[in-house]
């Protein structure tokens, strides 16, 4: 049985796709389309060992071991070349790429094609004001989830916007009865499970 | 969340069926709920048809877009929060005591 993908859902994995497709703070258009394609086929052989590259072994580990991040592995990252906020863009795209593609798989939709990368030089987008603030990467304001990608100010409204078409917006987060579809609690059950899943204690 | 939630709306949770896959998780629709997130989570090709069927029989469409929404955007959100090293407050450590989860050192809070 296949469920049909609303308009608002369809768009925005359209939305996703052509945005990871475009260039970013710090990686070109065809850097980043690259980056999903490693995250998806890493997603696809778990169980596979880690690739010998630096950017590889940083998509593997965001894409099947996240937990396994440690603030001395990101420092050695920066050492070798792959700074801070390259290392926010890969952890967006992996996060995002991730997120539509458990979202297609669930509805029983095949996984959206990604667009050919789109030519330009990386934007160099990066806030201003970020810092650190009881995080490992700056973040604008202390770090928590609605600000975890906020050093890049394009992933971090491309995540508000899968977030709220997704699940909740910021605003409804606030509506302990919310109904879309199902149930707030019922909603809670689903996001508390996945977390446990992941192993992710948030 | 899912305890406030819970306590607010006045829905009662077996938080320990987060954990425990035998418990039931009190909710008339968490069974399905809960399988359908394996499934999803764990891209089981074999069980994912099998849940999507069952909480469209109990939710509907909708249901199970929303349910494949919160799978996947917590798959986004567990990545984030791994990944920048935001640590478990308070109330989730006193949480994860209570259901017997040992919250790693980095992820604890350092006051």
């Amino acid at each position: 049985m296949l469920v049909e993908i609303p308009t608002a859902e369809a768009a925005l994995i359209q939305r996703t796709v052509a945005g990871i497709s475009r260039p970013g703070a710090t990686l070109d258009g065809a850097q980043r389309r690259t980056v999903a394609l490693r995250s998806r086929g890493f997603a696809a052989s778990p169980d596979d060992p880690p690739p010998v590259d630096l950017l590889g072994e940083l998509v593997w580990r965001l894409t099947v071991a996240p937990q396994t991040v440690r603030p001395e592995w990101i420092e050695r990252l920066a050492t070798a070349g792959i700074d801070v906020a390259t290392y926010v863009e890969v952890l967006s795209i992996v996060a995002r790429i991730t997120a539509i593609d458990t979202f297609c798989f669930a509805v029983g939709a095949p996984p959206a094609d990604l667009p050919e990368a789109v030519d330009g030089p990386p934007t160099g987008d990066i806030a201003p004001d970020a810092a650190l603030d009881g995080g490992w990467v700056p973040t604008v304001g202390i770090a928590w989830p609605p600000s975890a990608l906020s050093l890049l100010p394009a992933e971090h409204e491309a995540m508000h916007d899968l977030h709220a078409v997704l699940y909740l917006s910021m605003d409804e987060m606030v509506d302990m009865d919310a109904d879309r579809g199902i149930h707030r609690t019922e909603m809670e059950l689903i996001a508390a499970r996945t977390s446990h899943l992941n192993e992710c204690f948030y | 969340m899912l305890r406030v939630s819970s306590n607010r709306t006045g829905r009662p949770v077996e938080l320990r069926s987060i954990v425990d896959s035998v418990t039931h998780p009190l909710l008339p629709r968490g069974p399905q709920l809960l399988a359908f997130a394996d499934a999803a989570v764990l891209r089981d090709v074999d069980e994912m048809p099998v849940a999507r069927a069952a909480v469209f029989a109990s939710a509907g469409p909708a249901g199970v877009v929303r349910a494949a929404g919160c799978a996947g955007n917590f798959e986004m959100m567990n990545r984030l929060l791994d990944a920048i090293g935001v640590t478990v407050n308070a109330p989730g450590m006193t949480l994860a005591d209570g259901l017997g989860l040992d919250v790693p050192m980095h992820l604890r809070p350092t006051s």
